[in-house]
């Protein structure tokens, strides 16, 4: 992407620079996950191909009359289809020839993991933390997680969509520990 | 349908493909509806990591949630926090709870400990096997052994023993009293009550033979099969003849939309009876919603080349 495509980027994401960088983040993070939920190879890449092609189409002068959402999901969409073609052709050529298994990347161990997202959680506020750890508690907790709402007077859904942001923070903790 | 169920339903893949991109729009656009797809996301693998989903389904969480890099470090981490909030690793006391109102321990209410007998009750009649000894008793060893063993579960027999002599009897006895509830481990916490083994069922899958046309380059497909699956159908298969096909194995996809592959299958021709050699594509109904589908079979040519050999569209739909 060429500078003047990122702006014309941004500027249609919002007049404000700082608030239109804010929207591609969140754009950016949310297709990510849906090429992740299509069980697509490399999301962040197909990502990056998706703002490309918006970007070079948006440079070019092109109107986008949809909702900017909806013009990054249609070329998104277009990406995926485009993915899933090459992938069935690559599936039936590899599956013609004798190929090595894939050797699966290293992983982190189960020890360093834990010690990871402990140091993370003990980083948590308190208030944070305890939530967390009682939303997780217990076998089978549909009930336990039903209380904990009504103890603190919201519905379920909210309460699912709290402990998540707290688990989103204690995530990017956790894999930012496990990268040094 | 509800957001949750919505959403769930759209992690699992068991939305049409209109409704998988109404549901994408949607999470693109609205920031709460993606939130809370990730924290049903965070649950699904919470509970595969328990333990707590049926075989299939938890397949299913574990091939489309945990099957990338991603998906693996976001399981270890359900994990993880499963154990550290269940305190199976913890080292130090957990933090004082939430400020709410305290309740009565839930095992001093009667209600609840005769919900719990009963519970062990069920649970003794219809699981496992043990020996009890009691001492003071000279007269008698009760014995619980299983009895022949039917197609689910196992069921128990008391053998009572004169003293020196062979079993008085062999008809099955209850348990007199129930066992005293077992002590509280966690004030806030329901003992799990597990339910007697059901009898195995012994499931015939539903067959479909497929009369997919035989491709020659260039043909355009015509004909649409269709197949009803009956409700509460657990297994099909789908059936498709290779007869004149020369190939020692075959890949069978079934596509979705354009160019979805939505199942497939490497598989190798069987025979029966008098019949020519066919492919036996077997899959849980589940795993094949209403829709319309594209079957193509794949196989060597004679110049050893993969060719598509047949292919043809099915209709799916449900009920009846």
């Amino acid at each position: 992407m060429t500078p003047e495509e990122l702006d014309a980027l941004l500027a249609s994401l919002h007049p404000d620079r700082e608030q239109a960088a804010e929207m591609y983040e969140t754009i950016r993070r949310k297709l990510i996950r849906l090429f992740e939920w299509r069980g697509c190879e490399s999301p962040e890449d197909l990502t990056d191909e998706t703002f490309n092609r918006v970007a070079r189409r948006l440079s070019e002068g092109v109107e986008v009359r949809s909702s900017n959402f909806g013009y990054f999901y249609g070329v998104a969409h277009l990406v995926y289809k485009e993915v899933r073609r090459r992938a069935a052709r690559e599936q039936r050529a590899l599956e013609g020839g004798e190929w090595p298994p894939r050797q699966p990347e290293e992983e982190p161990e189960d020890d360093r993991r834990l010690a990871c997202l402990r140091r993370c959680l003990d980083q948590l506020p308190p208030d944070q933390k305890n939530l967390l750890l009682r939303y997780h508690q217990g076998e089978s907790n549909i009930r336990n997680r039903k209380d904990l709402s009504r103890e603190l007077g919201i519905p379920i859904n909210a309460l699912r969509i709290r402990v998540h942001r707290v688990r989103r923070k204690l995530e990017s903790c956790v894999r930012d520990c496990l990268g040094r | 349908m509800r957001d949750h169920e919505l959403v769930r339903r759209f992690l699992l893949g068991e939305l049409r493909e209109t409704k998988t991109e109404r549901v994408e729009k949607r999470l693109l656009e609205d920031d709460v509806f993606f939130d809370l797809c990730e924290a049903v996301e965070a649950e699904l693998l919470e509970a595969a990591a328990r333990g707590e989903l049926a075989p299939a389904e938890r397949d299913r969480v574990l091939k489309r949630l945990a099957s990338s890099p991603q998906g693996r470090a976001r399981l270890a981490l359900a994990r993880g926090l499963a154990e550290l909030a269940d305190g199976k690793t913890r080292t130090e006391p957990l933090p004082a709870p939430l400020p709410f109102r305290r309740r009565a321990a839930l095992t001093a209410r009667p209600a609840v400990r005769w919900a719990i007998a009963a519970g062990l009750l069920v649970l003794l009649g219809g699981t496992g096997t043990w020996v009890l000894f009691h001492p003071g008793d000279g007269d008698r060893i009760v014995q619980q052994e299983p009895a022949q063993k039917t197609t689910g579960g196992e069921h128990l027999k008391i053998i009572k023993h004169k003293k020196g002599g062979a079993p008085a009897s062999t008809t099955p006895v209850e348990d007199e009293t129930p066992p005293p509830p077992p002590p509280p481990r966690d004030r806030d916490r329901i003992v799990k009550q597990t339910e007697p083994e059901k009898p195995a069922v012994d499931v015939k899958p539903v067959i479909f033979e497929l009369s997919l046309l035989t491709r020659r380059s260039g043909e355009e497909l015509t004909q649409i099969e269709k197949i009803q699956i009956p409700s509460g159908t657990e297994h099909i298969e789908l059936h498709v003849d290779v007869t004149f096909a020369d190939s020692s194995s075959y890949d069978v996809v079934v596509m979705r939309g354009d160019e979805e592959i939505f199942r497939e299958s490497h598989l190798e021709p069987t025979s029966k009876d008098d019949r020519g050699p066919f492919l036996v594509f077997d899959l849980p109904a589940s795993d094949l919603p209403a829709g319309r589908y594209r079957v193509d079979v794949y196989g060597k040519s004679a110049d050893g080349n993969q060719e598509r050999i047949k292919s043809g569209e099915i209709e799916v739909t449900e009920g009846g």
